[in-house]
């Protein structure tokens, strides 16, 4: 009885254990034990190193600006888009998500090729770029032109929330409508800007393509590169980037913490019964002009300028000339769709493995997410933190884990070296996305269909296949394409757990831009972000269809 | 409790899926798993590129010998790193890397065996181990990079670069990042009096220190700098080849030459597999792909490939004495530099 | 069928939900009727199997279904029970007749399912609803398919958690009868969660009335309305004029403004009146109580009137205890 009714907890217990804990207590003890002794000497030597308070000032200094600018995009365009003329175009929202969807290193080197001295800029404007864009400025831009659609998102859900008898008691009882802003809409606000703002300053910490690409040109080290230097350069030291890897940790732990500290105190019930969008008005002609213009200029600097470079460079015959119809090719494209060039293997690689990995993190998702439910006891949330632990902990940590825990002596067998440790990486950095889109699904659900479920159905297989199935398979799907899509991009993992003879579309890409040719590496960039875009679409498409039959 | 049990049953479910996904991805997955077996008919090569080379090497070795290569090719440091992580199950037969202090570290960490290869003696003994642990079986030459669009003629020498004329429009790779620019730092401070204070000067005059060496290249041929120094001389030799607008030159008072080294892993599972390639590596056949990628052959004696003989470029001495410390000091040295 | 409890309870971490309870249910209609948060609904919960108690016995006819003694606990649907939530906890993505069958799968044949479907939707109103999605009805259509579902499964028991509250007034009234009717025909037991005294009162055989985790009287409605167990059921069930504040009280109806037999009487100064339609409910301030009385005729406020009592009806909660 006991035995059984643990089981389930058990079992995801144990899945999640392997998949990320284990790596990580691998961390930490490569860290700490040498020769079977406890040593902190080379964490110690770390934190003596007087180049750690730079990185580290690096790092929180560069995750503060990111959220201050992704703020100043994100916000109008939230407020735009709920309460001008612009709020009727979904479509706006999958534009939005393309920056997002762009692997950072190829919208780096894009905006790297834009700027840089006989760059594409003065190419165009046969003039030099009136401010100098190679400095921490520019790095904070184009991070935050990869990072705003995320805080977008969800301070734009916020505001939608408001709608309905929130908004109708402001409008009755408060003054001015710039007041009724700060003294109604920001508090309630404050909650779901603290957990994005924070949310975005974890990503900026973990990011690894912008410091990798532009940062290294500016001199600008942060935690990411240099872990990943430790592991990558000439000398090796792997417990200075387990060591390293320990401090991000922390930080990000004590963030994670902080931030639930602030929406426990701050979190207020927003769902208000009765919505109203009908009072829609109508927009001044200015409202109109500056709120399309504010967006097709957010738009123009965070997908056309990048886009224009990697599209350019992919079609140039001689990069040493400038643009000119004479100097363009699609060679660098067909040369990728020859079946058996290792062009072709990597992109096939990355869509099979991004493919196998969705598939697993989905299942895992779906049981992780029916099981922690609302949370309430204390081994759903513990499961629910397990999950989660990747959306808080970056991806390099976790890599390294990943390759210290499956190389240790005493496992009878492991995954390294074949085609499965990629696919578990990815299960493993990924499976938040798929625990959250199931868990928003069935959060949306009443909750006494538990209860039903329980009370009717004559075993479970039946709840499975007709009610759990059909109810959340929109979002078990939703969380499948998106880890679809975020592992078929994923590059630090990659670089370093890849078997032998095996290339993934990004590191194809990467080692192009290392070791190759620039034009072919932004062609296979081309090439998988249309595949991406493909996938969003259909995700849309999905819930469109699923909005018309509910 | 039945929401329990539908959670274990889900579990099932996904177990399931998990079989499927093996089915669907069964022979790939077997195909890499080969890896670790000691099939006599395999060999695994962690191999630092070049790209294109190492392949066609690895074609024509698969072709005159009939054993299969696995091959993971990266940088030299990341094959390292590799190296180290799999200390408890050893994978790579045969390591080659773009550098010999590293060459030297893994020597003496012993992790590699000695081997008397076939062609040994016709090989640069300056850029082998004299206990045949690596054979430094292709080497490449540290020159400067220009573009041919933005500078017209040029011969400075090393420190002509300091001068006010160049400021901004130098670049050279990352010595954290490139193998052959701590060669390079280490030839032209360990050999020459002043070296430090020629790069000081450097970096005072707003050298762009730009990645790994195809990224100090791609600097150049973007025409973003005019000039890299230290540059990969066969990258170069390429990229003009494909008809961009860079040349090579050697500045006069002499350069690093970097070789490139290969050695057998001292826990090789297949070690004939692994001699086979070595002997393979030094043969006139393979020293002739090098030739073409423009590479120089460990061999002086095979012909080149539109590109300066290692005879026509003065050259700075290469001593292979306890290399592996005093680079680190090099690169310590350098790293703590403003 | 009887239902017994012998000392159930629940516990959350320390705090105790359901201090222990022992039992016995015979009636066919009862209420369990209690403020929010009382733990009514985790005590349903706990006879559907929903929720686990901490411990103690409940048996179904002499038969365990749950013992934290023998280990026992029968899963809700082998529990021969059914049950109607506040929310309807309909499946939002099946039609109203799959809604309805979905209880009987696996256990009757397609073709029978379909006739049991369609008695239920029948004695429930909602023939013409079946192709329909529980989206596309109204409130009180979408309870109505939530009782459907219940009784087709032929349960032995129905447990209604709030199941009116989320209705409106007269939605409420109408579906009282309804449920009271549809109950009795099929010759099910019911039990009935709400918060709503003139629900309780007006539908139940037996009432329940439970307080911060506690049954604090049980009995039939009259029973209770007129002789409460303490001062909490007083005050909670109809309206209280209390004699001696905790003692002694007197229901709204037996307190007159015109002299009649058997009566003490007090005076006091009317200070508020309100219309109920068929009749005035006043509040007069006598004693340094706030008392109220119906008459046919509105009272001014500020006037001073004299109450007649009958002394008979006088309840006093000392004496019961005793």
């Amino acid at each position: 009885m006991i035995v059984r009714r643990h089981a389930p907890f058990t079992a995801l217990f144990i899945i999640l254990s392997i998949l990320a804990v284990a790596p990580l207590l691998a961390v930490l003890g490569y860290t700490f034990f040498e020769d079977g002794s406890l040593s902190f000497d080379s964490l110690l030597s770390v934190l003596q190193n007087n180049s750690i308070v730079k990185t580290m000032q690096n790092s929180l200094l560069l995750g503060l600006y990111v959220i201050a600018l992704t703020t100043c995009i994100a916000l109008p365009l939230a407020i735009i888009r709920t309460k001008t003329f612009l709020a009727k175009y979904d479509w706006l929202d999958i534009v939005f998500t393309i920056p997002f969807m762009t692997p950072p290193y190829i919208g780096s080197m894009g905006w790297i090729l834009f700027m840089q001295h006989n760059g594409y800029y003065e190419q165009i404007f046969q003039s030099e770029a009136p401010f100098t864009f190679f400095s921490v400025a520019g790095m904070v831009f184009i991070m935050s032109m990869h990072l705003y659609p995320f805080l977008y998102l969800m301070l734009k859900n916020a505001l939608l929330r408001f709608d309905g008898s929130f908004q109708d008691a402001t409008l009755i009882y408060g003054g001015n409508p710039i007041m009724n802003w700060i003294r109604t809409i920001m508090p309630l606000l404050i909650s779901s800007y603290v957990m994005a703002a924070l949310l975005v300053f974890i990503k900026a910490l973990a990011e690894f393509g912008t410091p990798a690409t532009f940062g290294k040109r500016i001199g600008y080290d942060v935690f990411t590169t240099e872990i990943h230097g430790y592991l990558s350069h000439w000398p090796i030291n792997i417990s200075a980037a387990t060591s390293l890897s320990l401090i991000l940790l922390s930080v990000c732990m004590l963030i994670w913490y902080i931030q639930n500290v602030i929406s426990r105190k701050h979190s207020y019930g927003t769902l208000s019964g009765k919505s109203t969008n009908a009072n829609q008005v109508k927009d001044s002609l200015v409202i109109r002009i500056v709120s399309s213009g504010y967006v097709l200029i957010v738009l123009g600097l965070s997908i056309g300028i990048p886009y224009f470079s990697i599209i350019a460079t992919s079609l140039l015959k001689v990069r040493g000339e400038a643009l000119s119809l004479s100097n363009i090719t699609f060679s660098h494209y067909t040369d990728l769709f020859t079946v058996g060039s290792s062009s072709f293997l990597a992109l096939m690689n990355s869509i099979n493995f991004a493919f196998v990995a969705s598939t697993i993190a989905a299942g895992i998702g779906f049981c992780a997410a029916l099981y922690i439910k609302d949370g309430k006891r204390k081994p759903q949330q513990f499961l629910d933190f397990t999950s989660l632990l990747s959306n808080i902990i970056p991806g390099i940590v976790f890599v390294v884990g990943l390759i210290l825990f499956w190389n240790a002596a005493w496992l009878p067998t492991t995954v390294y070296n074949t085609n499965w440790m990629p696919i578990l990486t990815y299960i493993v950095l990924f499976l938040p996305y798929s625990v959250q889109y199931t868990k928003s699904a069935l959060s949306q659900l009443h909750p006494s269909i538990h209860q039903s479920n329980a009370v009717f159905a004559q075993n479970s297989w039946i709840i499975l296949l007709k009610i759990w199935l059909p109810l959340l398979g929109q979002g078990i799907l939703a969380g499948w394409m998106m880890t679809f899509i975020i592992s078929m991009r994923e590059l630090v993992g990659s670089l370093l757990i890849l078997p032998p003879s095996v290339e993934t579309s990004a590191t194809f890409i990467f080692s192009q831009f290392e070791q190759g040719d620039v034009s072919k590496g932004m062609a296979m960039a081309v090439i998988t972000v249309l595949l991406t875009i493909l996938c969003i679409f259909l995700i849309e498409l999905l819930q469109r269809k699923a909005l018309r039959t509910n | 409790m039945k929401k329990l049990k539908l959670t274990a049953m889900a579990g099932i479910f996904t177990s399931a899926l998990l079989l499927g996904a093996c089915g669907a991805n069964n022979d790939e997955a077997s195909g890499a798993e080969n890896n670790t077996s000691t099939d006599e008919n395999m060999i695994t090569v962690y191999s630092a590129g070049p790209g294109g080379l190492a392949e066609n090497i690895q074609e024509a070795f698969e072709e005159e010998t009939g054993i299969k290569v696995e091959m993971f090719q990266s940088t030299t440091g990341k094959i390292l790193s590799r190296l180290e992580a799999e200390s408890n199950n050893p994978v790579a037969d045969v390591v080659v890397l773009a550098s010999v202090p590293s060459m030297e570290g893994l020597k003496s960490e012993d992790k590699l065996q000695a081997y008397e290869a076939e062609n040994g003696e016709s090989i640069n003994p300056e850029w082998s181990d004299s206990d045949h642990y690596y054979y430094g079986y292709s080497a490449a030459a540290l020159g400067v990079t220009y573009n041919t669009n933005q500078v017209d003629a040029i011969d400075a020498d090393w420190d002509d670069f300091s001068d006010a004329e160049w400021k901004g429009r130098v670049a050279m790779p990352d010595p954290t990042s490139s193998g052959s620019a701590v060669d390079f730092l280490y030839g032209l401070t360990n050999q020459t009096d002043g070296g430090w204070d020629t790069v000081q000067s450097w970096l005072d005059n707003d050298l762009l220190i730009a990645g790994a060496n195809k990224e100090a290249l791609n600097s150049v041929i973007t025409g973003d700098k005019d000039v890299v120094v230290s540059a990969v001389d066969y990258m170069t030799y390429k990229a003009k080849n494909d008809g961009e607008p860079v040349d090579i030159y050697y500045p006069e008072s002499g350069t690093v030459i970097s070789p490139r080294a290969a050695g057998i892993l001292a826990d090789a599972h297949n070690l004939e597999g692994a001699q086979a390639y070595i002997d393979f590596l030094l043969s006139d056949t393979a020293q002739q792909l090098i030739a073409d990628a423009y590479i120089l052959p460990g061999n002086d004696a095979i012909e080149l490939n539109d590109r300066a003989a290692l005879s026509e470029i003065s050259t700075l001495p290469l001593d292979l004495e306890d290399i592996e410390e005093k680079q680190t000091e090099t690169l310590n040295k350098f790293t703590s530099m403003e | 069928m009887k239902i017994l409890l012998k000392g159930v309870e629940k516990k959350y971490g320390n705090i105790q939900a359901i201090k222990p309870i022992d039992l016995t249910i015979e009636d066919r209609f009862v209420t369990i009727l209690g403020q929010s948060g009382c733990g009514k609904t985790t005590l349903l919960k706990m006879l559907a199997g929903l929720t686990e108690p901490t411990a103690g016995e409940i048996y179904f006819d002499d038969t365990p279904i749950f013992s934290q003694s023998k280990k026992v606990n029968v899963k809700p649907n082998k529990r021969e029970i059914a049950m109607v939530f506040q929310d309807f906890g309909l499946w939002p993505h099946m039609t109203v007749f799959d809604n309805v069958a979905f209880g009987l799968r696996g256990k009757i044949s397609k073709s029978e399912r379909t006739e049991i479907v369609h008695d239920a939707l029948k004695k429930v109103k909602l023939e013409q609803k079946a192709k329909m999605k529980p989206g596309e009805l109204s409130g009180g259509q979408q309870q109505r398919v939530a009782l459907a579902r219940a009784i087709a499964v032929n349960p032995k028991l129905i447990l209604f958690d709030e199941a009116l509250s989320a209705l409106d007034a007269i939605l409420r009234e109408q579906m009282r009868e309804e449920i009271l009717t549809i109950v009795h025909s099929i010759g099910s037991k019911a039990i009935f969660v709400t918060h709503d005294q003139t629900e309780a009162m007006a539908m139940s055989d037996n009432m329940i009335v439970m307080d911060s985790g506690e049954v604090v009287q049980t009995g039939s409605p009259e029973e209770i309305y007129h002789s409460p167990i303490n001062s909490f059921v007083a005050n909670f069930i109809g309206k209280t004029n209390w004699l001696e504040e905790q003692e002694r009280m007197i229901r709204p109806e037996h307190v007159h403004p015109y002299p009649q037999a058997n009566t003490s009487t007090r005076s006091g100064i009317v200070r508020k009146c309100m219309y109920e339609g068929d009749r005035y409910l006043i509040f007069v301030e006598t004693n340094g109580h706030m008392w109220k009385f119906y008459d046919h005729h509105p009272h001014i406020q500020g006037e001073k009137i004299m109450l007649y009592i009958e002394e008979n009806t006088i309840h006093s909660l000392q004496k019961q205890e005793a």
